[in-house]
């Protein structure tokens, strides 16, 4: 167990450098990519300040709780987007019969779905996500290191959903576009200050959507840690987590091959 | 002209056969249209502003109908320039670049007409009353339905961009963010800052967004006549732009190939 976990982790790593080495074969351009970015993010960043200088808080959230909010997601989805986007791809895979060619790898088919495509320009993303947390006002070690586990229980959690997403290929032909909506729709609610949802809202906001995972608790964790909330965003991630693993098994139980030739 | 609009017409029924994706992209407008009604509410209730979210949800609903429309003609235009395949069209006897706008027109059309009816009830039912009249809706409809068409021409330039880009993945998304905030296509441009309002008005986005969707709360024969004149300069400016990197290209193509 420990020696495959060793050689994925070492395969891995290879991958990540391949991808790096490509990605610098046109220095400037991908430098380029990293800081628009960059500051994609930060107009984004610039859109919120303005509403909360306009209107000071919304229901108890400030630009500081929203900044921790900008940390986390950007440090998730840049995780998500530089070493696991490929599992984005899978509908397409499925479609066109490319899934076979990872069927008949050795290694684990979803690991090496999962880092079939990586996107450069997405390192941006981490430079904002720290700088969000050094602006947000509670830089202290403690919350730093809170932030990092919270930004990769987030990534988990993302992944997760995508997964579930992707697996819907399985049943529905052509839900590329599908897939990406509703992966986008989880991105739009888990940017938004949690504090807007309230009521039956939440339970939607937990649960099928569970963007809350990625704002609402790591926020109130990386401010002031406690045990109990801290339980449930652990809880909530495995169970997702659990749930996309079940179905990808399930999916794949279910797929039929393209008939396509090929060998990886 | 009768064969542009046979592709219009083969790309709308396409598009309208694919059920799946509309169903995704109505799931991800309905999120965000209640996305936002709570944030303007909970906004509104703070501020003792009642009806905020009445009129900034129809805003947002015109806003989105423009942007989600949009059929990623840049990716199209940019694969077809990089992978070579547009040499193989460039002989035949019809325009390349018409062949594929209008295609990306019947592709917009069907998106935008769906996102319409099913944002409209959606809206109206989270909102209640429309801050329009009800006999202004059709000029307003169509005046965001001339905007998303610009938007569609806007796009073809960043996929004409492919020209001298390895990638313009990160450009599609800047152009789309600068839509977002100098077109204040989530949140209008009258809660911004007044110096960042005078940088908005230089760029497109501040006629075909904000100007054309403002006029959901503000509509005059005035504004009316002032945004369909500033978005006709920006189409000829777009236009321009277009005709002369589509002649580099064609020019390109003849001398080293696809």
């Amino acid at each position: 167990m420990a020696a495959r976990f060793l050689k994925l982790c070492k395969l891995f790593l290879f991958i990540q450098k391949s991808n790096i080495k490509t990605a610098f074969l046109n220095k400037s351009d991908a430098l380029i990519n990293v800081i628009m970015m960059t500051i994609n993010n930060l107009s984004f960043v610039f859109m919120w300040w303005v509403i909360f200088e306009n209107k000071g808080s919304v229901n108890g959230w400030h630009f500081e709780e929203m900044a921790l909010l900008f940390a986390v997601m950007n440090n998730a989805f840049a995780t998500f987007a530089l070493f696991a986007r490929g599992i984005q791809l899978l509908p397409e895979y499925i479609d066109n019969g490319n899934l076979d060619n990872f069927l008949t790898t050795p290694q684990s088919s979803l690991f090496l779905i999962s880092t079939s495509e990586s996107t450069f320009a997405n390192w941006g993303d981490y430079i904002t996500g720290f700088l969000m947390y050094f602006l947000s006002g509670y830089v202290s070690w403690k919350s730093f290191w809170l932030m990092v586990l919270c930004s990769f229980l987030a990534f988990v959690l993302l992944y997760s959903f995508r997964l579930i997403m992707s697996c819907l290929a399985f049943l529905i032909s052509d839900s590329q576009r599908l897939g990406d909506n509703i992966f986008m729709a989880m991105i739009t609610f888990a940017s938004q200050p949690a504090s807007i949802f309230t009521g039956w809202y939440k339970v939607l906001f937990l649960t099928i959507i569970p963007a809350g995972f990625i704002s609402l608790y790591p926020v109130s964790i990386i401010k002031d840690f406690n045990w109990p909330n801290f339980i449930i965003l652990i809880g909530g991630v495995s169970a997702f987590w659990i749930i996309s693993l079940l179905f990808y098994r399930w999916g794949l139980k279910h797929y039929s091959s393209g008939n396509r030739f090929g060998v990886r | 002209m009768n064969k542009y609009g046979s592709l219009f017409w083969i790309s709308f029924k396409q598009a309208w056969s694919k059920k799946a994706n509309l169903s995704g992209m109505l799931f991800f407008l309905f999120i965000l249209i209640f996305i936002y009604n709570c944030l303007w509410e909970a906004i509104a209730a703070e501020s003792m502003e009642a009806g905020l979210n009445r009129v900034f949800i129809w805003y947002l609903l015109f806003a989105e109908m423009i942007i989600l429309s949009n059929p990623k003609i840049d990716r199209t235009l940019f694969d077809d320039i990089q992978s070579g395949t547009m040499a193989y069209y460039i002989n035949k006897p019809i325009s390349f670049f018409f062949m594929r706008y209008a295609e990306a027109l019947g592709n917009m059309s069907v998106s935008f007409l769906i996102m319409g009816g099913f944002g409209a009830v959606i809206t109206l039912v989270l909102t209640g009353t429309p801050p329009f009249e009800w006999w202004q809706f059709p000029i307003i409809f169509a005046m965001c339905f001339g905007s998303s068409c610009i938007n569609v021409l806007l796009y073809t330039t960043v996929g004409l961009c492919g020209l001298w880009l390895a990638s313009i993945r990160t450009l599609g998304m800047a152009v789309e963010r600068l839509a977002f905030i100098l077109g204040g296509a989530i949140f209008p441009l009258s809660i911004y800052p007044d110096w960042f309002i005078d940088i908005a008005k230089w760029t497109p986005f501040y006629s075909f967004y904000y100007l054309t969707i403002k006029l959901v709360y503000d509509f005059s024969w005035a504004n009316l006549a002032e945004t369909f004149l500033l978005n006709t300069f920006w189409v000829v400016l777009i236009s321009t732009f277009v005709v002369l990197t589509y002649k580099k290209l064609i020019k390109r193509v003849n001398i080293y190939g696809g």
